[in-house]
């Protein structure tokens, strides 16, 4: 406890001057502090109340605690269930694809016999900066099976195009081919990561006689690991939270025959528009308490397999 | 019909000629050998902005609720709808699917406008969103075709304004409703076929100067005359959980539109069942 206390005490501001700086530090700050607890804490607070109530905003008047109920129909609603499936089986396609594809990007935009290598750089990173929504929407046309450009390609050269949007065996691929358009953020991240890898260990591994592939895997891998783990918590998250894509695709009725129906675009569905907003947010916490326990494994499970530089 | 026979305008007669005018990119059309539905270009029918309930308004009213308002029962008639417009999309392919209707060809600005499709069945209110496409002031209005029965039925939108009980300025309310009922502006603006005749010429004379059309090119007389063919009971009557029942309703429109090779009959038994939870939901709270 006396530790603590002179802690605090040495952490307080002593002199005028000290005083005044963590003043104007807190009113700069104070912005931020607003709206992070009426944006944020204040509505989760909110949301965890409703979720122990039948809340209906058209008839706020008669809200009624009702326990767990929400939190036990999650596990009886079918459509639930299948909106999980629906989401998990994105995530099974999208998590690989997110970590993966942009790590092979940027190995090959950083290889020296690349000629060009700025353009490619570039090129790929370029379309990130287009809002996703935007994106999607061109896409829609894009891929439309009538009119769409993929499939006149196709045709061109003798390929029938599927039905990219409307076949359920198709869609969810499709949404994961629609991600490869955002993945200049990752490319850079990795690209940073493999420009600090010391050049030494790999002079060092080719005196050693370790060919290419094991001073990727020996070296150029545990290296970049802190990236890999970031890049795979962020695709887990993601995929957890996918929504917008998903609405405009298949929209509530998560067409075709339910497989966009996503659990978050089934969460919005019981809000609001069947206005069960008591439902819909236990569905919230029960997805925030997923995603919470899914990265605190990751967390623990990265002492195992992830390398940080500052041995932290 | 093409070959100038003289045929009875029932459903039959408009599904052959919504055949006749589906054309697909070589020319050919619905009925003709090797027509290819991949690379439809003209779709011969469709019905624009209606809900999986008004959709069904083809061979006559019934709806989704039985007589005694809470069980579920999608009536005869709406039953056959359902199939002729599944067989119009997947079989007969004069009616376009949910992703043709997402296509360049039908999107902009909506499927009827785009001049893509020949005929569609749809409200007067509907002519508020007509324009900025192909269509441009090259259309008319024809009579509803007559079921197998040999009757006609016409699905209505009758629009009331009501004031809620638990308002707490309804006199004002009523106030607003009355005023809104006096201004022409607003009643052209809100789109629906007004209910008093005198109102009726001026709405269609507006009509007129918004197509640009010279009195006598469309047919206006037709909106009248379908007045006395309303669908009975109607496909927006009161349906117990209303907006689970829509959602519900909503899939199910979705998934016609949507997937090839489905048993109609075991996805109306599917529809019932649900539709029976969502009311018996209703029921017990």
């Amino acid at each position: 406890m006396a530790t603590l206390t002179s802690r605090i005490s040495k952490a307080l501001p002593k002199s005028r001057a000290q005083k005044r700086e963590a003043r104007l530090g807190l009113t700069m700050l104070a912005p931020w502090l607003v709206g992070l607890l009426f944006l944020w804490i204040l509505p989760m607070g909110i949301s965890l109340y409703f979720s122990f109530t039948n809340y209906d905003p058209v008839k706020a008047d008669q809200i009624k605690f009702i326990g767990f109920d929400n939190f036990v129909r999650i596990f009886t609603d079918e459509v639930a269930i299948w909106s999980g499936f629906v989401t998990f089986r994105f995530m099974f396609i999208y998590v690989p694809f997110s970590v993966i594809m942009p790590l092979l990007i940027a190995l090959m935009i950083t290889n020296k016999t690349l000629p060009i290598r700025g353009v490619f750089r570039f090129l790929f990173y370029l379309p990130s900066i287009i809002p996703g929504i935007a994106a999607t929407l061109i896409f829609l046309r894009v891929f439309n099976v009538q009119t769409g450009w993929v499939n006149r390609i196709l045709g061109g050269i003798g390929i029938e195009g599927p039905s990219w949007f409307w076949d359920a065996n198709w869609v969810t691929i499709t949404l994961v081919i629609l991600e490869f358009w955002f993945i200049g953020a990752g490319m850079i991240q990795y690209i940073a990561a493999l420009q600090n890898v010391p050049l030494e260990m790999y002079e060092a591994a080719k005196v050693d006689g370790a060919g290419p592939f094991r001073r990727f895997f020996q070296i150029t891998l545990p290296l970049i690991s802190s990236v890999i783990f970031y890049r795979l918590v962020f695709a887990l998250i993601f995929a957890m939270q996918y929504f917008g894509n998903a609405m405009l695709v298949g929209g509530l009725s998560g067409n075709p025959d339910r497989n966009t129906l996503f659990y978050n675009v089934y969460l919005y569905r019981a809000g609001w528009t069947l206005n069960e907003m008591g439902y819909a947010s236990a569905l919230a916490w029960f997805l925030f308490i997923l995603a919470g326990a899914v990265t605190i494994g990751l967390f623990a499970s990265q002492k195992k397999w992830v390398f940080y530089a500052t041995g932290d | 019909m093409p070959d100038g026979k003289e045929v009875d305008w029932t459903w039959a007669t408009l599904r052959d000629v919504a055949m006749k005018l589906t054309v697909d990119k070589a020319g050919k059309d619905a009925t003709q050998a090797g027509f290819d539905p991949k690379t439809t270009r003209q779709w011969g029918f469709n019905q624009q902005w209606s809900d999986s309930r008004g959709m069904a308004v083809l061979f006559g009213g019934g709806g989704i609720v039985a007589a005694d308002g809470k069980t579920a029962k999608v009536s005869d008639s709406y039953k056959q709808a359902y199939k002729w417009v599944y067989d119009g999309i997947w079989k007969d392919n004069f009616y376009p699917s949910g992703e043709e209707a997402g296509s360049e060809l039908l999107a902009k600005p909506n499927e009827f406008a785009s001049g893509n499709v020949a005929m569609s069945y749809t409200h007067s209110w509907f002519m508020c969103c007509m324009e900025g496409g192909n269509l441009k002031n090259k259309w008319g209005v024809g009579v509803v075709p007559a079921g197998p029965d040999g009757k006609v039925t016409v699905k209505m939108h009758g629009d009331t304004f009501s004031i809620m009980k638990g308002s707490k300025n309804p006199d004002a309310a009523f106030n607003v409703m009355l005023d809104i009922m006096k201004s022409k502006e607003l009643e052209q603006v809100y789109g629906g076929l007004p209910s008093g005749d005198a109102e009726r010429a001026a709405f269609f004379t507006a009509k007129e100067t918004q197509f640009k059309f010279k009195p006598g090119d469309v047919t206006w007389q037709v909106f009248l005359d379908s007045v006395p063919f309303p669908d009975v009971p109607s496909h927006e009557s009161l349906t117990p959980n209303y907006l689970k029942a829509k959602q519900r309703m909503q899939d199910f429109q979705s998934l016609i539109q949507g997937k090839a090779g489905l048993v109609m009959d075991d996805e109306i038994a599917k529809l019932e069942k649900d539709l029976q939870k969502i009311f018996d939901e209703a029921a017990a709270k």
